[in-house]
């Protein structure tokens, strides 16, 4: 299970706390539920909160191969180049 | 596999062409100001700054609080009247000092709520209904509006102006203004002449404050700066965090973590200055509770958990506190107020150790309270202390003394007209009410009970509202309009092919044996609408210019940017085709005097009746003066502070904060009451041993219309929830996410159980005006009488367990909220 680290309200990085099971913000105090998929459970967010859709190979190695919603400060998930006309 | 919704992936960015608007929240009190761009769908800008509106890099991943991330809530692809597609996107604006690029969950998902075909606002109400043989069918505003015409003609001829009762909206924001306020006012007092006129939230016609108005107080004194300048801010009554975010986090909560530490110095030399403190009165510990206690650390901030119903009892034995240790501001009180006598005889007199049983909040705390309100820093420098309240005090046991008793602790510590002080409500809607006056009488009458319920109106017509679910005792209220209207049907129903005329005949003999007309206009076929026999499409936020204030009064213009959908129109505009046929009826008639009374509607512009409304608010806390939407439009998402002292340069100049030149109040004697009897018959009956406080909550704005179409909200609150505590569950074999019915003899709603020590034991919370749950078929029947208000926060019920809803629970949050 991955999630993007940036809120979906103004761009706080979120850490986990194990005591409520949910991503907290510092910035404005927006939690999102880890086991419920980035639900937001309060805050000023408005998206919950983007979740990769991870595959597991034959050796073992994780790939992030989707993303569910827009990461925060991004028009889309990918970058567009710098090189872009 | 998850089933939490997530927006778009990806969404356009404006092009350096795009239309721009500017604009402010639609929702609470508090106004962000944002910005609205728009451009035709097939175009966009790209990622480099000088390709974008925003002239923003989306090569690179942005810096936290940007100002510049469009979420998806916040864009939409919009249809036009004239099938052209448009890109919309509505972002919070940095330059506003409101919200200087901050927003809150609900001003942050507008995106979701513009009309849109293939959106879940695709059911906006786009023609005028009518009802035909069980159906309401579309027809045209011609054949709407005739009917209306004709049916309350007749009524207003024959009983009279109390025939036609109406419950509106009278706030700013989203569906209402100044321009569309001024027109309902001038259709039902000026035209119709009714005193059956009742506000969107409540049975009557009432100020929500008659006790500050009559201490000399206006609703909304200070700034937004005082909270970044105050001692101490005590909320009573509010969980800001959630309801007034961006005033809690913006101004607020920079006092408390002593960031406003170089303002104060700057603003206010000359005395002592630490970090601001801050009381919060309220019986659930909240997620303001928490967050203020994280920024501000446990030991600045106060929590008073009071009992429900108490605060009169708190606030005059804080007073008392106050006043025994000579904390009060002697030369205040005797250079800015008087009958003194009768506060000191009334409030004063409140027993300190009976206060600490009634309200349930130690006296340590009490005295703890009292110093931080009003204890002076030094010899010389008093304590500034912001005292703020909203519904939690108004729309608590007693509204009348509850408001008086808070105004009287503002006076006695001279917390009025002064940087860092003020006495007002935090605010829910926005306001902007200019109407003639009232024909009614003080207290006013209760329309719930008088003319529907009672049978003493004929005609109907909500605006703006859902009263169904809105209002008190509301399970009785929606039985009765489903009787009354019911008679209307059948007799509707036996009309087929009628002429408008021959249906208001029949119309009016069922309203002989106890009819009702219901009228509904509306953005959304809201619950209410399913009753009505007449449903008017009306325009929303953004489908016409409108103005108003937030809670520091200030004043902004919240632009037109898009068409409303099918013919739907302002409220305005569409209280002018009424007046107008009515008008046109009378003078057929040769009744010249009737017909005036409805004439003044030509307006052709929204502006012109922002210019009309003017004289409504004419020494108001609202007065604007000559103000034109020109100057609006200078001025952007700042505005101006009313009231508008003058016009200089153009431009209109505005008041920060009232009473700094003077101002003259009284004091308003009150005592706790003791609970009415409708409230000591539950408290005495076994079958319901469960307090039932209410509220909103942080997603979701009033009876949730818009948010029934936000995916973000309705899927986070798919279900009125219940807070109950772990014992109380525990008791009753209760898990998270059961359905539990809540009962008590005036009604009876489910709603999913969360658990959680917010509350104490045997006290619950639940969400208020849910549509899949009315809490408000709870309350009770009980009015103060010397307001109307109702106590919608107190009431009693039993709980049935009624079983688990597994494909709902699985998809909602019980983390608690109050964890920051």
């Amino acid at each position: 299970m991955a999630f993007s680290h940036y809120c979906t309200h103004m761009g706080g990085t979120l850490t986990y706390r194990s005591e409520t099971g949910a991503y907290h913000c510092p910035l404005h105090y927006a939690m999102f539920d880890a086991a419920k998929g980035g639900l937001i459970v309060i805050g000023q967010a408005t998206d919950n909160l983007p979740q990769l859709d991870l595959d597991v190979d034959a050796h073992g190695n994780i790939y992030a191969v989707g993303v569910k919603g827009l990461i925060y400060g991004r028009q889309a998930n990918v970058l567009a180049s710098p090189d872009a006309r | 596999m998850s089933t939490t919704h997530h927006g778009e992936d990806r969404v356009p960015v404006p092009p350096t062409n795009a239309q721009q608007f500017t604009t402010v929240c639609s929702y609470c009190i508090v106004g962000c100001g944002y910005r609205v761009f728009k451009w035709p769908q097939g175009q966009e800008g790209g990622p480099k700054p000088h390709q974008n509106a925003l002239h923003t890099d989306f090569t690179k991943q942005q810096a936290e609080r940007s100002g510049k991330w469009i979420s998806s809530s916040m864009h939409s692809l919009v249809t036009e009247r004239d099938g052209r597609r448009y890109h919309v996107v509505v972002l919070p604006d940095s330059d506003c000092v409101v919200n200087r690029g901050n927003h809150s969950i609900r001003g942050g998902t507008h995106g979701s709520v513009l009309y849109s075909r293939d959106r879940p606002t695709a059911d906006r109400l786009a023609y005028p209904l009518i009802y035909r043989g069980g159906s309401q069918l579309p027809t045209t505003w011609e054949d709407a509006i005739a009917l209306g015409a004709h049916v309350i003609k007749a009524s207003l001829d024959t009983w009279g102006p109390d025939a036609i009762a109406m419950k509106f909206f009278d706030h700013g924001g989203g569906g209402g203004g100044f321009e569309n306020n001024w027109a309902v006012g001038k259709f039902f007092f000026t035209g119709i002449g009714t005193q059956m006129a009742s506000i969107h939230n409540r049975p009557a016609y009432n100020s929500e404050v008659f006790a500050s108005g009559d201490a000399g107080v206006a609703a909304l004194p200070s700034a937004y700066l005082d909270a970044e300048l105050a001692d101490t801010i005590f909320l009573i009554g509010a969980n800001s965090y959630e309801t007034q975010s961006i005033y809690f986090l913006e101004h607020m909560l920079p006092n408390l973590s002593g960031a406003t530490m170089a303002e104060k110095q700057r603003l206010l030399p000359g005395e002592p200055h630490q970090p601001g403190k801050m009381i919060i009165v309220d019986p659930r510990r909240t997620s303001t509770v928490a967050i203020a206690e994280s920024v501000a650390g446990k030991d600045n901030v106060l929590h008073l958990q009071i009992n429900n119903g108490t605060d009169i009892a708190l606030l005059n034995a804080l007073s008392r506190i106050v006043y025994e240790q000579g904390w009060h501001d002697q030369a205040f009180i005797a250079n800015r107020t008087d009958n003194f006598d009768a506060f000191q005889a009334k409030n004063l007199t409140q027993d300190l150790e009976d206060a600490v049983r009634i309200t349930g909040i130690a006296k340590a705390q009490l005295i703890q309270a009292a110093e931080w309100i009003a204890k002076p820093k030094t010899g010389t420098a008093r304590r500034r202390t912001m005292i703020l309240y909203e519904k939690g005090l108004i729309w608590g046991l007693k509204n009348y003394e509850n408001v008086a008793s808070v105004v009287d602790l503002a006076l006695l510590t001279g917390n009025l007209g002064k940087p860092g002080s003020g006495c007002g409500r935090l605010g829910g809607h926005q306001e902007g009410y200019s109407r003639p006056a009232y024909p009614g009488k003080r207290p006013p009458v209760n329309v719930d009970e008088v003319a529907i319920k009672g049978g003493g109106s004929k005609v109907f017509w909500v605006g703006g509202c859902n009263p169904v679910g809105g209002t008190l005792n509301a399970q009785q209220f929606r039985l009765s309009m489903g009787r009354r209207t019911a008679l209307v049907n059948d007799a509707l129903n036996q009309a087929t092919g009628a002429t408008t005329q021959e249906k208001a005949a029949a119309i009016l003999k069922a309203f002989e044996a106890g009819g009702l007309f219901l009228i509904v206009q509306d953005i959304y076929p809201v619950e209410t609408a399913k009753y009505a026999h007449l449903v008017l499409p009306a325009a929303q936020w953004g489908e016409m210019n409108l103005t108003s204030i937030n809670g520091e009064r200030r004043l902004r213009l919240y632009q037109k940017f898009m068409d409303a959908p099918g013919v739907a129109e302002p409220d305005w505009k569409i209280m002018a085709l009424m007046a107008k046929k009515i008008e046109s009826l009378y003078r057929a008639e040769g009744k010249t005097d009737m017909a005036d009374r409805f004439a003044g509607f030509d307006w052709r512009t929204d502006e012109e009746v922002f210019r009309a409304a003017s004289v409504g608010v004419q020494g108001a806390q609202e007065d604007y003066g000559e103000t034109t939407y020109a100057m609006l439009r200078t001025l952007g998402t700042n505005g101006v502070q009313t009231p508008v002292t003058k016009i200089s340069h153009g431009l209109p100049i505005g008041t920060t904060r009232l009473y700094e030149d003077g101002g003259k109040f009284t004091f308003i004697p009150a005592s706790w009451p003791g609970f009415p009897s409708q409230i000591q018959q539950l408290m005495n009956d076994p079958r319901y041993p469960f307090w039932i406080n209410n509220g909103r909550a942080n997603p979701g704005w009033q009876t949730l219309y818009d948010d029934m179409r936000k995916p973000l909200v309705i899927g986070r609150e798919p279900l009125p929830y219940v807070e109950i505590h772990p014992q109380d569950a525990d008791g009753l074999g209760i898990t998270n996410g059961d359905l539990l019915e809540l009962f008590n003899p005036y009604g009876t709603v489910t709603a999913m159980a969360v658990i959680t020590d917010a509350n104490r034991p045997g006290h619950l919370f639940m969400l208020f005006e849910h549509p899949r749950g009315w809490l408000n078929s709870l309350t009770t029947d009980y009015v103060d009488p010397a307001t109307t208000i109702p106590y919608y926060k107190g009431t009693k019920a039993g709980i049935r367990k009624v079983g688990e809803m597994p494909g709902i629970k699985d998809t909602v949050s019980f983390v608690p909220t109050n964890r920051a």
